[in-house]
């Protein structure tokens, strides 16, 4: 039988801290919602059209309870002039990995000029998405924008590489270039939240101890797309953030962005495990996650997923302020099944007054 | 300049990604006439065993590894010429690189760089590597073991053609495989039986250098 509650009142639920009929489900199905209305990845992620339809079939088949708007993390280099490759059933990328970058050289940096992300390409593809999805489903469940913060979006124009290079050695060209991306992706987080998305998820990826220190974190990332939070919040839109890295840094990501909620993959840097993250960070953000995909979500069985997901609802369902979700996006080749089966978890294990209590 | 110092500083400039002062000692090494090889081993790669050691330990990241891994990269270049074949001590050879369809490297690159400062012959691949070149490579160097990685589990399936290739040319037994990258498993290696699986860049040079030494053993 249908439940009563819908997803929307679900989340909204959890992201309050109370007790919903049951914890949410977002297995975070985006790309993999191609399969479900029969089309190829090139044409899904080019298509804002196809991309909703795509992801209410979805929607409505899972049982999920949230749209995530993620459709590929080459959206906002593309608006700048990025080439991106569109290959027919994954997912599309910058061409900069294949070393047509967009910038070349540290003389490049300077070419990088404002572009309007209701017009540019891509930009103004996502903010279709997030239009149709909020008119069509909105008053029953909640679509997340997506936006990938401005050392992401750098770095796919560059290379994380090279830029990781040009952060030691020409430290002002790069600043200057995060200064004119980050004015486009405060247009761009103003646009979408216009289309009136109850939240939107900056992925703040480098914000992990795999890749940048707290420090570098601040100076070339943090100061700046904590301005994009800002502009979202002046919108009444809640913040979410994702970091999908090993070892976020929750505590510089709350400081620079005071989200509602963090959708994360590994345990947060200074935490021992699952338990240790809701004891330290239950109470301050809604916490997303973190079921793993490479290693149950993609190989395993729709019982390892369910077995994975009841570890989980133990761990933080306790108090609510909890989503239970993908660590990053559904795999987007995986068995449609096993994103059903984190739904079929919560439902089984996740219904408040949780039997774990 | 005695011959420690010259080491001690190469040792240094690596770690502190100073290529002017490594390109300097690497020049100095040709002018005292000390052993070009011992000079990369005990000065770079003793200064890049510190490196890897910092980024597991969290004191060092993916930007200051890269500008330690120039200036190891520029002694190479000015020494590398003067290294005699013989003169080197065989480690093990592997080849490396990133599945068909996939173009995220940082994590190979790493591995590499490590694995070359360690001693071992790298035959590097790049990324976007068609599966059968991964296999066609290690036969063709008479490599020992294979290494791939990607983040993407769309192209993730490619690493288990690879070892399927291997059987069917029937030197599966002679090459031993490795997996990572954040969108493989400890448990996704033992489903396409890869030999080993490597979690980070840093686990990935143990378990390597585990595997060199069982092969070493069982010849």
């Amino acid at each position: 039988m249908k439940s009563l509650v819908t997803p929307l009142e679900r989340v909204v639920a959890a992201l309050t801290y109370k007790n919903p009929d049951r914890i949410p489900a977002g297995p975070l199905v985006c790309g993999a919602s191609r399969r479900v209305y029969g089309v190829t990845y090139d044409v899904w992620a080019r298509d804002p059209v196809i991309a909703a339809k795509s992801l209410m079939a979805a929607q409505e088949m899972i049982g999920f309870d949230g749209f995530l708007t993620l459709i590929d993390l080459s959206v906002e280099p593309a608006a700048f002039g990025q080439k991106v490759i569109y290959p027919v059933e994954s997912t599309p990328l910058s061409a900069a990995f294949k070393g047509d970058m967009l910038i070349k050289s540290i003389d490049d940096y300077d070419k990088l000029e404002y572009v309007d992300p209701k017009k540019a390409d891509r930009m103004r593809d996502e903010i279709k998405l997030c239009e149709i999805l909020v008119q069509t489903k909105g008053k029953e469940v909640p679509t997340m924008g997506f936006l990938y913060g401005p050392a992401g979006t750098l770095s796919m124009m560059r290379t994380l590489e090279k830029l990781s290079i040009d952060i030691a050695k020409n430290k002002s060209v790069v600043h200057k270039a995060l200064k004119l991306i980050n004015d486009v992706l405060i247009d761009y987080a103003k646009a979408e939240c216009e289309t009136g998305i109850p939240a939107i998820v900056l992925d703040v990826l480098y914000a992990s101890k795999m890749i940048w220190s707290r420090k570098t974190y601040d100076e070339f990332e943090g100061q700046y797309c904590s301005k994009v939070a800002d502009e979202a919040r002046k919108h009444n839109t809640l913040i979410f953030l994702h970091n999908c890295g090993h070892g976020p840094y929750f505590d510089t990501m709350i400081n620079w962005y005071k989200p509602h909620a963090i959708s994360f993959h590994y345990v947060p840097d200074g935490c021992k495990d699952y338990y240790d993250t809701k004891e330290k960070y239950g109470k301050q953000v809604v916490l997303i996650g973190q079921l793993d995909n490479p290693r149950i979500v993609y190989p395993g069985t729709p019982e390892d997923v369910i077995n994975h997901c009841r570890e989980q609802i133990r761990a933080y369902g306790p108090g609510s302020g909890f989503i239970l979700a993908t660590g990053c996006e559904f795999p987007p080749n995986a068995s449609l099944l096993n994103a059903r089966a984190v739904v079929e978890a919560t439902e089984k294990y996740g219904k408040y007054p949780l039997l774990c209590e | 300049m005695s011959a420690e110092e010259i080491l001690a500083g190469l040792a240094k400039a690596v770690i502190d990604g100073d290529t002017d002062k490594a390109v300097q000692l690497a020049n100095k090494v040709l002018e005292v006439g000390l052993d070009p090889y011992k000079a990369m081993m005990d000065g770079c790669g003793a200064g890049m065993k510190v490196v890897g050691e910092k980024y597991q330990n969290g004191e060092m990241f993916i930007p200051e590894i890269l500008v330690s891994a120039e200036a190891m990269y520029a002694v190479m270049d000015i020494l590398g010429p003067h290294i005699k074949v013989e003169d080197v001590p065989y480690t093990g050879k592997v080849v490396a690189g990133v599945i068909e369809g996939d173009i995220h490297d940082i994590g190979k690159n790493l591995l590499v760089m490590l694995l070359k400062a360690s001693g071992f012959e790298v035959i590097d691949l790049g990324r976007d590597v068609p599966v059968k070149d991964f296999v066609q490579k290690a036969k063709d160097e008479r490599a020992e073991i294979i290494a791939m990685s990607t983040l993407m589990t769309t192209t993730a399936p490619g690493m288990k053609r690879v070892i399927d290739i291997l059987y069917e040319e029937g030197i599966r037994d002679k090459v031993k495989t490795i997996i990572g990258g954040a969108a493989v498993s400890k448990e996704f290696a033992k489903t396409i039986g890869a030999d080993a699986y490597g979690e980070e860049v840093a686990d990935g040079i143990k378990i390597i250098k585990d595997l060199m030494m069982a092969i070493k053993r069982a010849r």
